[in-house]
């Protein structure tokens, strides 16, 4: 065990806290999706622009060329600095990194980190939620290229995106997992309709996108034919740590936001303990992604062990949420409002990314070597 | 940075398990849940020989000279053993107390081989506040009793163990003719002395969830109900899945912990080990429960250890103010800040 800072990483931390300090936004952050979005995005991109995005991505493609401790860094120091949720769509540039053409690298990666062109994931389908190799849309190869007919559902950011890291079957003979490839989908092409599907608490933060005769070109697909699975999930994968999405400063900020909302009428014994069982957790998610991200800087593989960082965090939301229904204003009040559209919104995180259920199934099947 | 234990640290904790899977079977269980106190006693010899209760004394006064980390690596092992010693507070609690505010002549006698048992209140919290308790007691252990700050021993020559404690393994003694420690606030070392008790409790509790998991894990990739083995249903897998989430997200704050304890602010420490014996001590109650429940109907009867480490769980997480002065902590710590920026 050394916690402490390399030379390098202290140095890091001292630019990013010094930039925090002075570009961290007073305001908090607006409810509604459309105008949080925007919030975001400009945050990041300022955030980009000083150099704190994209950390470990090679410097070629527009990252920064440092490692995995300092995106730890960098999620720690967003805590501390309540500062705006960042987009959770880092983990999209992956398969660039491992799977694309050189070409494809230069050409998508660069915009994708900085913002300029906005990634989202087509994987999911009405009949491939939790069984996902089930996709359906069809990728048929025709004039040296692809011609595409389906349906994506679920698909996060996606009114708000200009590509889409897609799914398809290009072979329907082979087993279920071997017969599907990634595609790079820009989504102003024809036969490409995208439809926002509402959430409860009002946001349209997902989409249905359809996929009606689409024709892409041969320089579309991302790695060979039938690596597409492959790819969904070394993606997924980097989609299951509170660093990867950036929650843990999240959750701190609306730990804070609690803490100064919290209606002074309560009993201030149970106003600590419920306040206090929440700090704890968020230390435990914390100390839980440092653990496992040095895991990964040192060569492991963590794989499947993913999952339980995805349940914690899945834990560590809906507890939070719990805890500010109990402890928020009282039923009149705005705050109380906002707070509910948060917990509506958490009941979301058991599901997306896999549900806790299929987190579950890998772990009990995968980690602990049950028989299935 | 590297969040991880070392090489050496591995060894010690796999030497440690070896050594607590043969001593510390199911029969000086039952001798000790007995109060046959000589199977104790043996025991807690046979770890001071081996240098495991002197870790937190630095080696120039005669101690194995150890980290905070150390430490917990081996009440770790003791707890996946449950094992009926007081290593935490005799081994941890104690010899913090004494290298904060004690007498030299007392730490030389712990490094001989005497034992100190930390006196809290009866509601568990510490300081005591009045009529006390020593804290997992063992035959000829001197008690240590904090009095407006400065530390009072007090020898127990006629101990009489609570009846009413429902962990046998972990005994309690009244202490009579104490104590009053006023309310000012704990002095920068004793807070960190809080904190290395607390992160001590945590890793025991950690070490009875990870024993109760595997335990679980074992039994149901053999026990066969319909024609199929048990962990092949999902019920079950989902009950060890979670286990497994507590278990190992237990591991990360406790390990963390016991490293920031020592190397950070008194603040910092406070902060990281109240949110280890918050997460942890709760954390072994859920899954010893859910031991108990994949193990069927041995896993509540007599002479099964499923029980003992429940036992174990609940008065651990509940020593030295437990989860519940954990999280008091930690809440106020929020309230504060929010009130400072608001």
């Amino acid at each position: 065990m050394d916690l402490r800072d390399s030379l390098s990483e202290a140095d890091f931390r001292q630019r990013l806290r010094g930039w925090l300090a002075d570009n961290v936004p007073d305001q908090r952050e607006p409810n509604q999706l459309a105008e949080r979005w925007e919030h975001m995005k400009a945050f990041q991109r300022r955030l980009y622009e000083a150099g704190f995005v994209a950390l470990s991505y090679p410097k070629e493609f527009g990252g920064q060329g440092l490692g995995l401790m300092e995106e730890a860094i960098l999620s720690q120091e967003l805590a501390r600095a309540n500062a705006p949720s960042i987009l959770p769509l880092g983990h999209l540039g992956r398969p660039f990194l491992t799977h694309a053409s050189r070409d494809q690298r230069e050409r998508y990666l660069p915009p994708l980190l900085r913002l300029d062109e906005i990634w989202c994931q087509g994987f999911s389908e009405p009949q491939a939620g939790s069984d996902l190799a089930n996709i359906r849309a069809r990728a048929v190869s025709e004039q040296g290229g692809y011609r595409i007919d389906g349906q994506k559902m679920w698909t996060s950011y996606g009114v708000f995106a200009d590509y889409c890291l897609l799914l398809a079957r290009t072979d329907p003979d082979a087993p279920r997992h071997k017969g599907i490839s990634a595609f790079i989908l820009p989504l102003d092409v024809k036969g490409v309709t995208v439809r926002p599907i509402v959430l409860a608490n009002g946001d349209e933060e997902f989409a249905e996108v359809f996929l009606d005769g689409v024709w892409l070109g041969g320089n579309s697909i991302i790695g060979r034919p039938g690596q597409g699975w492959e790819i969904a999930l070394s993606t997924i994968a980097h989609e299951r740590g509170a660093t990867d999405t950036g929650y843990l400063a999240k959750f701190e900020r609306y730990l804070s936001e609690l803490a100064v909302e919290v209606d002074r009428q309560l009993d201030a014994g149970l106003v600590r303990q419920k306040l206090g069982s929440v700090a704890a957790l968020l230390q435990v998610l914390e100390m839980q992604t440092l653990r496992q991200l040095s895991r990964r800087a040192s060569g492991e593989d963590i794989g499947s062990e993913s999952s339980i960082d995805k349940l914690l965090m899945t834990t560590a939301e809906q507890h939070l949420m719990a805890v500010a229904l109990e402890l928020s204003p009282d039923h009149s009040t705005g705050a109380r409002a906002a707070w509910f559209d948060r917990y509506i919104y958490g009941r979301a995180g058991s599901i997306y990314g896999g549900t806790s259920q299929i987190q579950k199934n890998i772990l009990a099947q995968r980690v602990l070597g049950l028989p299935r | 940075m590297r969040f991880g234990l070392t090489d050496e640290q591995e060894l010690l904790q796999a030497t440690v398990r070896d050594f607590a899977a043969v001593t510390f079977d199911d029969s000086r269980r039952k001798a000790a849940a007995d109060s046959d106190d000589r199977s104790r006693l043996d025991a807690w010899h046979a770890l001071h020989d081996l240098g495991l209760t002197t870790m937190l004394i630095p080696q120039e006064l005669g101690g194995s000279g150890g980290s905070l980390t150390d430490a917990c690596v081996v009440a770790e092992a003791l707890g996946a053993a449950c094992a009926p010693v007081p290593y935490v507070g005799a081994a941890i609690a104690a010899p913090s107390l004494l290298l904060a505010c004690g007498s030299s002549g007392d730490i030389a006698d712990l490094v001989a081989g005497a034992t100190y048992s930390v006196v809290v209140d009866r509601d568990l919290s510490w300081p005591a506040k009045g009529p006390a308790l020593a804290w997992d007691w063992l035959p000829g252990a001197v008690a240590l009793v904090l009095e407006r700050g400065a530390l009072v021993t007090v020898a127990l020559d006629h101990p009489h163990r609570l009846e009413h404690s429902y962990d046998p393994l972990h005994p309690l003694v009244a202490v009579g003719g104490v104590v009053s420690h006023d309310a000012t606030p704990l002095s920068e070392d004793l807070r960190r002395v809080l904190a290395f008790t607390r992160v001590g409790l945590a890793s025991f509790c950690l070490g009875l969830a990870s024993s109760a998991l595997e335990e679980a894990v074992g039994y149901a990739g053999v026990r066969e109900q319909y024609g199929q083995r048990i962990g092949s249903f999902q019920a079950v897998q989902h009950l060890c899945a979670d286990m497994l989430v507590d278990v190992e997200s237990s591991r990360s704050i406790v390990y963390g912990a016991s490293w920031v304890a020592q190397e950070s602010s008194a603040d910092e420490a406070e902060r990281r080990c109240a949110a280890a014996l918050s997460w942890a001590g709760s954390a072994a109650i859920r899954v010893c429960e859910s031991s108990i429940q994949v193990l069927g109907g041995i896993g509540v009867t007599q002479e099964h250890v499923a029980h003992h480490r429940l036992r174990t769980a609940h008065l651990f997480s509940s020593a030295f103010g437990g989860v519940r002065a954990a999280n008091d902590v930690l809440g106020g710590h929020r309230l504060t800040s929010s009130r400072a920026k608001g």
